[in-house]
């Protein structure tokens, strides 16, 4: 077993600590500025920059806070993953570290004394900020070593002359996952409810619904080996991943970490290897010819591994 | 789960296939509760009978180790899982015998006539 994962490098820290940084400074300010503003201040605007809304300050700082700590929690959570897709996202998170660390304070220090603020140059500001900076990311951190490449390192399963074997296994959501989803897609229901009960538009529904068989759908894969090859299939059967037998270049089991290594669950695609990631742990790799690795979450990668290594060495009648 | 068939062994096929389920119960790779593949599926991937994956899928049933439901086809059963409990014992009566210079007929012969008794 090999982790993809790259050893912990100075660079990988820089996401963390731009986002660290930006929190503790737009913190430092806010909490500094509290006193001196009224109760209520306005926290949000319209499109055209109008302040609409108001709240309590404290709410400022407190939000600042939850934001800082959960970007700061998805940088350190992506720190060891080599695939771009973690690199990404984690200038993404950056990004909105830096947007709302320059533009919550400066909206509060708008309003010191009572003064009014627009929002719009804070806010184009702070996106620019939080571009470079997010750039800057995408460039410098992760350039960690590259995950060595896998051959088959797997010991092929013994198989005589004439014998036959099939390997099958599934790829299913890990159940904080299943239940995290669950969560989300009745929140989204019934907003779209709420929505469609106040405008009358019940055409509405039909979102929740498809989303809902979508999700359904993809909770769980089956994996097939055989002498056709790999194939990993969704509950509703499309869309599959078919790799046949000879463009399987290698195959080996891995330990994954969806977050790190794939930036997420479900079907994921990478700069060096796709993914169908439904928890984190083992999982077969194969390397296929002319296209990215496919990394599947099955339980009994090695068997599997094995009766592929096996197949590709002994390419017998189809 | 790992199924393999031999066409040039002695052994019937769907003797080989229920004895391929065996070894993935008792490896672990199959616990109480698990599906076994559709026995289409399992004769495609195989090239053989569907009849052949039926009749290995109802042996298993009627020593108990899966149970056939209509609609669900065969689960692994509850009691399935004691095979597994008696491996440890195995692996250490193996490791003797082999450290001691028996062969493996005559260990089979030991345990045939200590069961039978």
């Amino acid at each position: 077993m090999t982790r993809p994962g790259a050893p912990a490098h100075p660079v990988t820290w820089l996401p963390t600590a731009i986002t660290a940084f930006a929190t503790v400074v737009a913190l430092a300010l806010e909490l500094a500025w509290l006193p001196r503003l009224p109760a209520e201040i306005a926290i949000h605007w319209s499109g055209s920059g109008v302040a609409d809304g108001s709240g309590p300050s404290w709410t400022v700082p407190v939000m600042t806070t939850a934001i800082g700590l959960l970007c700061v929690g998805l940088t350190i959570a992506m720190r060891r993953g080599v695939a771009a897709g973690a690199r990404l996202g984690s200038a993404v998170v950056v990004t909105a570290a830096v947007l709302v660390a320059v533009l919550a304070p400066t909206m509060m220090g708008g309003q010191l004394e009572g003064g009014r603020v627009d929002i719009l140059p804070p806010l184009l500001l702070g996106a620019l900020g939080g571009i470079a900076l997010g750039a800057l990311v995408v460039v410098l951190a992760g350039r960690g070593p590259v995950p060595p490449s896998r051959s088959t390192s797997a010991t092929p399963l013994p198989l005589a002359a004439d014998e036959r074997a099939v390997w099958l296994g599934h790829a299913t959501l890990g159940r904080g996952a299943a239940i995290a989803l669950a969560v989300v897609q009745l929140a989204v229901t019934a907003l779209v409810v709420w929505a469609a009960a106040q405008s009358g538009a019940w055409a509405l529904i039909a979102i929740p619904v498809v989303v809902a068989v979508l999700v359904i759908g993809f909770l769980e894969w089956r994996v097939r080996i055989d002498r056709s090859g790999l194939i990993v299939r969704p509950l509703i059967g499309a869309p599959a991943f078919r790799v046949p037998l000879d463009r399987v270049a290698g195959a080996d089991t891995v330990q994954v970490e969806p977050l790190a290594d794939f930036g997420g669950w479900g079907v994921r695609v990478g700069a060096t290897a796709t993914g169908v990631i439904t928890r984190a742990g083992e999982a077969i790799s194969v390397e296929r010819i002319g296209q990215r690795r496919l990394v599947v979450t099955v339980d009994d990668a090695e068997a599997a591994v094995a009766l592929l290594a096996a197949l590709r060495a002994a390419p017998r009648s189809a | 789960m790992l199924l393999r068939v031999d066409p040039a062994s002695e052994a019937p096929l769907f003797a080989q296939l229920a004895a391929s389920v065996r070894r993935e119960i008792a490896r672990g790779a199959l616990t109480a509760g698990d599906r076994l593949p559709a026995a289409r599926d399992v004769a495609a991937a195989l090239d053989v009978n569907v009849h052949t994956v039926l009749r290995a899928y109802q042996e298993l049933r009627e020593e108990g180790v899966v149970d056939l439901r209509r609609g669900r086809g065969a689960v692994v059963a509850t009691g399935a899982t004691v095979a597994l409990e008696l491996r440890d014992a195995v692996r250490v009566l193996v490791a003797d015998a082999r450290r001691r210079g028996v062969a493996l007929p005559t260990l089979t012969a030991l345990i045939q006539e200590e069961y039978r008794s």
